[in-house]
């Protein structure tokens, strides 16, 4: 399985760099004659229903999908560690303060979230990046405090205070990279739920607009097909769901190969 | 007479804790002058290393100084704004912890960390210059390769290499005082006296000028220190010359810690531990808080608290039972 999906992320990679010389066909060009076309020599995936080829449509999605959950990921790490840091070094009110905020985002449903957050910024993938980022934002703020609060009563961080450093410094210097390791593990589980949640939006119509290639979106049009010509909605959905397991996969072998104590182990 | 470095008077702090306030220190007073090395010596929990981090104003926030100064020069440094303490800590007063596995930060590489130290407190040149001092530092505390150490993280370093880190970072900016807070507990023995023998060596060649050097051991005491504080449960109960307290102490509980200690050139020696431990100091006895344990108790000693009093040349004691 670890193979597999290291594998998938590979090729995943290569084919994100490569898209323009990869892909058969230009992801947008219409062809009005053949549409909706089955598997064929000429279309491995077959067309949807403006005759786009849909391998083509993938590849280049894969840009896009990827984008938008390192986007997201990014805007959530940005806001959410900082606060995070912060609360678990001083404690006391700020603590309070953020915290409570942080668990009132958490408190709503996160589709009502996301979609609340796109009404008010207008239905782009740009926005859909960034609300995606939002609903990130309190987990990692969560993640930093507790990795924080645990650093903090460690001697190097007395050390540190001891030898004049600002508290800034040590939170950005000491607290920031000691407690790494669970982030990163954290962030390749939580890339593949925003990809999900991108493609999701795209799917409801918040995120991605036709005719840009992206999974959602994709998936959203071949659901008019699905009984017509299933391809055109089979493929951009297992789309999804390998590269959704990959990252959930490769993010545990992370865990495993980062944590020392289960180092050495079969 | 030289002029006093560090004067701590009347310095009480409590701990709020869920079972009640602790009276961790309760009225310490503490003298250091320039160019000397104090011991201060106690049980654990005595509140040795309390003192230590309310000089430098590192108190946990569960704790409270309700009374007392601790003077360093002409500044009271509780009553300094955070900024200015900023500035005291690490170059002028610098500490050694007891763990020197744990006081280095484990990702950085320690070059980095001795560079990172410099930078703070004084105007190092470009990053040769940084390099250079730092390796200039590592050679000073008897680092062997220092060239290589410097790319090497903390846990690639053994615990005795470790501590001579420390404390060449405390030592970076030469401070007028460096607290040691138990430098050779951690390490075995051999490690611990090289340690030992590095601040002496630093000691003597003025790099160390004012030291206030916390340990458990005698031994140490006798090797490295100028004056002797004994310290029981937040109180000091008996001060002096180190000749004065290692022969002629006369406090009850520094007696029993000597006789504590074996004598390696009898044949058959006992070793005679006191008995008791230290008072919970939520509720610690009245009085004299050593009198439940104390084998040459009076009356007065569970009524009233005793003071420390001059009894002889630069000889301080805490006892009523004492008659000259």
């Amino acid at each position: 399985m670890a193979r597999f999906s290291v594998g998938y992320l590979i090729l995943l990679f290569v084919i994100i760099i490569f898209a323009p010389y990869i892909a058969p066909e230009d992801p947008l060009a219409l062809d009005l004659e053949h549409t909706v076309e089955p598997p064929s020599m000429e279309h491995p995936f077959g067309t949807d229903g403006m005759g786009r080829c849909i391998l083509s449509r993938i590849i280049y999605g894969a840009r896009l999908t990827s984008l938008a959950g390192f986007v997201a990921i990014l805007v959530g790490m940005t806001a959410g560690i900082p606060l995070g840091l912060i609360a678990g070094y001083y404690r006391g009110k700020i603590d309070t303060v953020i915290m409570m905020g942080m668990e009132t985002l958490m408190g709503f449903p996160y589709l009502l979230l996301v979609i609340v957050l796109i009404t008010m910024l207008g239905p782009s993938l740009q926005n859909a990046m960034v609300a995606i980022g939002i609903w990130i934002m309190p987990y990692y703020t969560r993640l930093a405090r507790a990795s924080a609060l645990s650093i903090k009563e460690q001697e190097f961080i007395e050390a540190a205070r001891m030898s004049g450093e600002s508290n800034f410094s040590i939170i950005f210097r000491y607290l920031f990279p000691n407690s790494i390791s669970p982030i990163i593990v954290w962030s390749t589980i939580y890339y593949a739920r925003a990809i999900l949640m991108a493609a999701g939006l795209g799917f409801l119509g918040l995120g991605a607009q036709p005719p840009t290639p992206e999974w959602g979106a994709m998936t959203a049009i071949g659901r008019e097909y699905i009984f017509l010509a299933p391809h055109v909605l089979f493929f951009p959905s297992v789309t999804i769901l390998l590269t959704a397991l990959s990252f959930n996969i490769w993010g545990d072998l992370l865990r495993d190969i980062l944590d020392p104590r289960l180092r050495g182990m079969e | 007479m030289s002029e006093k470095l560090l004067e701590i008077r009347d310095l009480s702090v409590h701990f709020n804790t869920f079972e009640g306030v602790a009276k961790v220190l309760d009225g310490v007073c503490l003298t250091l002058y320039e160019g000397e090395v104090l011991g201060l010596i106690g049980e654990s929990g005595s509140g040795k290393t309390v003192t230590a981090l309310t000089v430098l104003g590192l108190l946990p926030v569960s704790a409270k100084i309700v009374s007392g100064s601790v003077y360093f020069h002409e500044d009271n440094l509780p009553t300094l704004p955070e900024y200015k303490l900023r500035n005291i800590r690490g170059s002028k007063i610098s500490l050694v912890f007891q763990e020197p596995g744990t006081s280095l930060n484990p990702v950085a590489k320690v070059g980095g960390q001795i560079i990172d130290v410099l930078k703070l407190h004084q105007e190092i040149g470009d990053k040769n210059a940084g390099r250079g001092k730092a390796m200039e530092l590592l050679e000073a505390v008897n680092m062997p390769r220092p060239s290589l150490v410097m790319n090497q993280y903390p846990h690639e370093l053994s615990g005795g290499m470790q501590q001579r880190v420390a404390i060449a970072m405390a030592i970076a900016s030469n401070p007028e005082l460096l607290i040691a807070d138990e430098p050779t507990s951690s390490v075995d023995v051999t490690v611990g006296k090289r340690i030992l023998e590095l601040m002496i060596y630093l000691k003597e060649k003025e790099t160390i000028s004012s030291l206030l050097f916390i340990t458990h051991s005698f031994g140490i005491i006798s090797e490295i220190c100028d004056k002797v504080a004994a310290m029981y449960a937040g109180n000091i109960v008996e001060y002096g010359d180190v000749d004065t307290i290692l022969h002629k102490c006369c406090h009850p509980y520094v007696k029993g810690l000597m006789k504590s200690v074996l004598d390696i050139h009898k044949k058959r020696s006992e070793l005679r531990p006191m008995k008791g431990t230290i008072p919970r100091l939520i509720n610690p006895p009245g009085g004299c808080r050593f009198h439940p344990r104390c084998p040459e108790r009076i009356d007065k000693c569970l009524l009233e608290k005793p003071n420390l009093k001059l009894i002889a040349k630069n000889h301080f004691m805490a006892c009523h039972a004492y008659k000259e």
